[in-house]
């Protein structure tokens, strides 16, 4: 198994995951650091540049941006979690058992999997998001739904790899059942690969899901979402009203670069190969 | 190598029929009442019956599939009710608008990453590498909504260098003759000065809003590769032979490290694709995304089947197009 400290030995990792820690820490105790409720409407406020009272100013409600950007990071962590989670719940088994017993199944599995990764994903993504309906869970269910692929197909090369090993072979002798295998030996041993692939697949859901935001197929108002925040602010940014724009977008491209920067430390070290090209 | 492009085509038709039956059924649970969309709110229940009977809707999921199957097999992509055109006119319109776009982004992408991840290979943790790491992260990170915003409040509000950034050719000027549908090109042609200077204004912001994620994917691709090319015993023999660093680095190391940046850039078509939708939704851009977009919130089936099956099938035709060309940068490669 992978050791911390063995992780902690790469600057990128450690940049990244400061970076993710610091805005899962805000997401967390946001209704403590948050000055203001984040739907909380005061007209006579509306369109402040940032100041003292206001840090990253207010949008066309008098809303507090900066209470709006705090609580924005519950929903892009939460959305984050729950859509590459039913990546991974569906995805990886599907691989495990194509890549495992092979056949028709498998190829038909596989064969699946590759139709799906034949369409663009943000379209693919914006139509599932639509026909699931309105709101959080339909762009949730869509990321997710979007991602199994690419975990599937991962899960499938690492499965065909480690049942060729010899100690699956001495465990099949000794009469261990299928699943049994799989999941202690060949899901383990393809940990450090899904490991890599869930963090680049948290970034990549963190920037789908502020794309179906913007357009409009996600939270409905008044939830605070960045991607739906830059939405908002889109009709005031010509005008010079920059900052209803500016913080979200920091927002999502801080963490995406963050979880970016921790897939791709985690690849340097569980991957000498990688590392050697770094 | 014909026998090898046969065999591939042959085998994508099994992923087109999948993606056809996906994308059929993914359409078919859109919300909405497609039949009440095409005839308003406001129309009597009786129209409403009608028009759901005409387009077929009213019959079983697998009744439905079968019809557009064979719809589908007389080359008919269907008709787009919420423009009031067939779908394949609609894309016959919109398609050199997006082709320009995705052209102009990767060569603009090819102009910024090729450099960038060859001196990152070449002077390896230097100013250049850091730049080009850095940069590299930067462009997968920032969402293109965003950037495209931010590019427009200072381009076009700010500085006033840009054009308003809607559609491909300002108000006052006449598009060029069309001979191909694409304004730059069909400006050179017919040698029309104002509309090219006026279309490559235009081009400019989303084109380079489009690039910044190839931008991130190709510069890392080829500075990986780069760097193991350059632990080659070739091009240690190279440099004994007293050929210029330039020309071992250009001429040896660059047509090696081609084939897997090659592949990357193949597969960045498919997600240029998808990014027009987002980049040609913020700019008015009047192309297949914008189409695609505008589709989907109107519960329209017929142009959301046919998009899809469109950009899977371009997909594979650039991937299929990229393997071919590994024969001719690597004559190593034999198609079997």
């Amino acid at each position: 198994m992978i050791k911390l400290r063995t992780l902690l030995r790469n600057r990128l990792t450690v940049i990244g995951l400061s970076i993710v820690s610091v805005w899962i820490l805000l997401a967390l105790l946001a209704p403590l650091l948050a000055p203001y409720h984040p739907n909380e409407l005061n007209p006579e406020d509306k369109l402040l540049p940032p100041n003292s009272e206001h840090w990253f100013g207010t949008d066309n409600f008098g809303r507090d941006i900066f209470s709006r950007v705090l609580y924005g990071a519950r929903v892009t962590v939460w959305t984050g979690m729950v859509s590459v989670g039913i990546a991974c719940v569906i995805g990886i088994p599907l691989g495990a058992v194509a890549g495992y017993f092979g056949g028709k199944t498998g190829n038909l599995i596989m064969r699946a999997m590759d139709s799906l990764l034949a369409f663009p994903s943000l379209i693919l993504a914006m139509a599932l998001a639509a026909s699931i309906g309105p709101g959080l869970l339909g762009a949730l269910l869509a990321v997710g739904i979007v991602a199994i692929p690419e975990f599937a197909r991962l899960m499938y090369g690492q499965t065909v790899v480690i049942k060729e090993h010899e100690y699956i072979e001495a465990s099949r002798a000794l009469g261990v059942r299928h699943h049994w295998i799989l999941l202690h030996h060949v899901l383990p041993n393809a940990f450090g690969p899904l490991l890599v692939q869930i963090t680049l697949g948290l970034g990549s859901a963190v920037l789908t899901t502020s794309s179906l935001n913007f357009i409009g197929l996600g939270v409905r108002p008044p939830t605070a979402e960045w991607g739906a925040m830059i939405s908002y602010g889109r009709d005031y940014i010509l005008s010079g009203e920059w900052w209803m724009t500016v913080f979200p977008g920091l927002a999502i491209a801080t963490t995406i670069f963050g979880f970016f920067l921790l897939g791709d430390g985690l690849r340097d070290e569980l991957d000498p190969h990688s590392r050697s090209t770094k | 190598m014909l026998a090898y492009a046969i065999r591939r085509i042959a085998m994508m038709v099994p992923s087109l029929a999948g993606i056809i039956v996906i994308t059929f059924i993914l359409t078919r649970v859109l919300p909405g009442d497609p039949a009440l969309m095409i005839t308003g709110e406001q129309a009597l229940p009786e129209f409403v019956d009608k028009v759901r009977a005409q387009y077929g809707f009213d019959q079983p999921l697998l009744v439905q599939l079968w019809e557009y199957l064979k719809q589908l097999a007389r080359g008919d992509l269907g008709y787009a009710w919420h423009t009031g055109h067939p779908v394949a006119s609609d894309f016959i319109t919109r398609f050199p608008a997006t082709l320009e776009l995705t052209l102009a982004s990767m060569i603009i992408a090819l102009i910024v990453a090729l450099p960038l991840g060859i001196l990152g290979a070449a002077k390896q943790n230097s100013v250049f590498d850091h730049i080009a790491r850095f940069l590299s992260f930067v462009g997968s990170s920032v969402p293109i909504f965003w950037l495209g915003l931010l590019l427009i409040a200072l381009f076009y509000s700010k500085l006033g260098w840009l054009p308003a950034p809607v559609g491909r050719i300002s108000d006052g000027i006449y598009p060029p003759t069309h001979v191909t549908g694409l304004y730059v090109v069909d400006s050179l042609l017919s040698w029309d000065m104002v509309a090219l200077k006026d279309s490559l204004l235009h081009l400019l912001m989303p084109a380079f809003c489009l690039s910044m994620g190839t931008i991130a994917i190709v510069t890392k691709m080829i500075r990986a590769s780069m760097l193991e090319v350059i632990k080659q015993d070739f091009m240690r023999t190279a440099k004994a032979k007293g050929l210029s660093e330039t020309a071992v680095i250009c001429k040896h190391g660059l047509m090696n490290s081609l084939i897997p940046a090659l592949t990357v850039i193949g597969l960045q078509f498919g997600y240029l694709l998808g990014g027009a939708v987002i980049t040609e939704t913020i700019f008015a851009w009047p192309g297949v995304g914008n189409y695609v977009t505008e589709s989907i919130l109107s519960a329209d089936y017929a142009p959301i089947q046919a998009m899809t099956l469109i950009s899977a099938v371009l997909y594979g035709a650039v991937n299929l197009l990229v393997e071919l060309l590994y024969g001719v940068l690597d004559p190593r490669v034999r198609y079997d």
